[in-house]
């Protein structure tokens, strides 16, 4: 009995650490952003516009501890691991980032357009349907209007992209049936648009562990 | 004793008991309303170390001191006077708290001078070792663990505890999206417990920006006070640390003093002032508002050296400092301690500093002889302020890792 007790205060001791004990190692802030951007290095790069980006900066950077930076007082990120508000932080930043994106699509020029989606959706769907004056219609029609085929594809793409293969996904050991996942997220676009299905996506896969972690 | 004695007697007796007993029981009553209600903390620090007698502890003797001791930016009218509280020409925004302010003056850290870090973990921690977190931190380990832990601005000291925060930047955006889907995650992973927390707490994070829309709806001007309250009625958090900066300018005024310490210290008072004032327009129940349940303690880094230098500046003063606290624990409208200026002509590097003064901690006299002080007297040091706090927060010592048991409080500034 004293030793049950003894166990159950050493464990509330520890609860605040359990971070550190999981064994799970959640990428750097600066690998994250890294990460993150290389979605959407086109659009970065060309920094939108001058409003668009400012609005990204504030979404994506204002707090650069809760992506995990080092934090310059401490020499040391504020925690190891994402939190409450790191996820809230990188919900909120995709959220604008494509909505940013949405208005440098239609904005800019044309190519660039291509090559910004071209790392959100499947190169084989754009191929197919992508035309440089259909793109504004393209992307708001409705995910349900592509061949069964493509839909399957558009999940599989979008995946392998983030994720990481089907070996590498089951790796983890969160996902063990990965086809049955892909179903599940399928299920999941019926009513949205394109580009509503490329973010629902985005917003799912990036805030699984398999992509905030080595 | 006759029957008639024994009937009075009893009467009173039994009548004295019950009396009792309905005085015990109001009290009880008033014990378990205050119980109920949470009390919350909001440490704010103004950064990089304020020149005290601009604001907290002002020159208040008829004499002045030469300037070449004492630079004084203001003329005597310009200090609030107000009972115990003095308030100079920086602090003229807090003047409106007067009867619930609390300052404690004469905050002795250090011989030498060990910067600004140190300085202000020390301030904030009570422990010079650095092993300690902020008391908003340590407040919050005190408690229930809260669902956003400490509500941070600024870097948050936590010594070597594993303490939660979340900023305040993201409170102020916080979502109430429920969108990102549970299934196919392993439940015991930290971002499935982060979205877990969140859907579980939805209605709270609903009802604290509901809180927030409310207000602005009454055209009152929102700033940081307001969330930090409205988080702190939803139980979301108990406790916060605020780092108070300029809007331009700084205090660490090493030259060009005159003039931008004081617009600076301005602001931040100004910034500081404003954050009260929200926690009394964020309603916990009828006639109670989160001020009434919210001790704020207030310092900064060090005091600063009382004249100019060459570079018309002033410099670190770690041998003195000074805190304020409003809080319901605190009586209110006191001052306790004091600080001296060592003119240039006493000090061996040859320019003024000051110091803090020797105090009885049970009457608060200010003991200026010699032997007094030493039978009687108490250097008040960061512990001792951190102890008050403790103490009027109802912190149970023995599981507080800044100060020890014994560590004596200033029990005259509380009720």
């Amino acid at each position: 009995m004293k030793s049950a007790v003894w166990l159950l205060v050493l464990c509330s001791g520890f609860a605040h650490a359990e971070f550190e004990t999981t064994g799970t190692r959640y990428i750097s802030g600066y690998d994250f952003q890294n990460k993150y951007f290389s979605y959407f290095r086109e659009a970065i790069e060309q920094k939108i516009d001058y409003q668009g980006y400012n609005e990204l900066e504030k979404a994506c950077f204002d707090n650069t501890a809760a992506f995990g930076f080092n934090v310059a007082a401490i020499g040391r990120p504020e925690s190891t691991t994402p939190t409450l508000a790191s996820v809230d932080v990188i919900l909120r930043c995709l959220r604008v980032t494509f909505n940013e994106l949405d208005r440098y699509l239609y904005n800019k020029d044309l190519m660039g357009r291509k090559r910004n989606l071209e790392r959100l959706i499947d190169s084989v769907i754009l191929e197919k349907y992508y035309t440089q004056q259909n793109i504004s219609t393209w992307l708001t029609s409705s995910f349900v209007a592509l061949a069964v085929e493509d839909q399957k594809l558009f999940v599989a793409t979008s995946v392998e992209n983030i994720l990481g293969s089907d070996e590498v996904i089951k790796s983890f050991g969160h996902i063990s049936d990965v086809d049955a996942y892909r179903e599940h997220l399928l299920k999941k676009l019926t009513g949205k648009t394109i580009i509503g299905a490329t973010q629902y996506i985005f917003e799912q896969l990036f805030l699984r562990d398999e992509f905030l972690t080595y | 004793m006759n029957r008639r004695e024994l009937l009075k007697n009893g009467f009173c007796l039994t009548g004295g008991l019950w009396l009792s007993q309905l005085g015990l029981a109001q009290k009880a009553l008033a014990a378990t309303d205050n119980h109920q209600r949470p009390q919350f903390l909001v440490q704010l620090v103004l950064n990089n170390g304020w020149h005290t007698s601009l604001s907290v502890d002002p020159w208040i003797l008829p004499q002045r001191l030469d300037e070449k001791d004492a630079f004084i930016e203001y003329l005597d009218n310009e200090v609030f006077r107000q009972g115990e509280i003095n308030l100079g020409p920086a602090m003229a925004s807090m003047q409106k708290f007067a009867p619930q302010l609390n300052i404690i003056n004469g905050i002795f850290l250090s011989a030498s001078d060990n910067g600004h870090s140190a300085a202000q973990i020390y301030s904030t921690t009570g422990k010079g070792s650095g092993e300690a977190a902020s008391i908003a931190a340590e407040y919050a380990l005190s408690k229930e663990k809260s669902i956003l832990g400490v509500l941070s601005k600024g870097s948050l000291y936590k010594g070597s505890s594993a303490v939660p925060f979340t900023s305040v930047g993201d409170l102020k955006a916080i979502s109430t999206d429920d969108s990102i889907d549970l299934e196919f995650r392993n439940p015991t992973s930290v971002i499935s417990k982060a979205l877990l927390s969140k859907r579980a707490n939805l209605p709270k994070f609903t009802a604290m920006n509901e809180e927030i829309q409310k207000l602005a709806a009454q055209k009152i001007t929102l700033n940081d006070g307001h969330y930090i309250a409205a988080a702190f009625k939803e139980g979301l958090a108990n406790s916060s640390s605020y780092m108070v900066e300029a809007d331009s300018g700084t205090l660490d005024s090493h030259s060009d003093h005159p003039g931008n310490h004081m617009r600076a210290q301005k602001n931040m008072w100004e910034q500081i002032a404003n954050i009260i004032s929200a926690f009394k327009e964020v309603e916990y129940e009828a006639g109670v508002s989160l001020f009434d349940l919210t001790t704020f303690f207030i310092t900064s880094d060090f005091s600063r050296t009382p004249a100019l230098d060459s570079s018309k500046g002033t410099n670190h003063n770690p041998l003195n400092n000074s805190a304020v606290i409003i809080g319901p624990g605190f009586k209110g409208n006191s001052t306790f301690g004091a600080s001296r200026v060592v003119p240039s002509y006493e000090s061996a590097n040859g320019a003024s500093y000051l110091i803090a003064q020797m105090v009885d901690l049970k009457t608060g006299e200010i003991l200026k002889n010699k032997e007094s002080a030493k039978t009687n007297g108490t250097l008040i040091r960061p512990e001792t302020v951190i102890a008050t706090l403790a103490d009027a927060l109802k912190i149970q010592r023995n599981i507080f890792s800044p100060v020890t048991e014994e560590e004596p409080s200033i029990k005259k500034l509380l009720k």
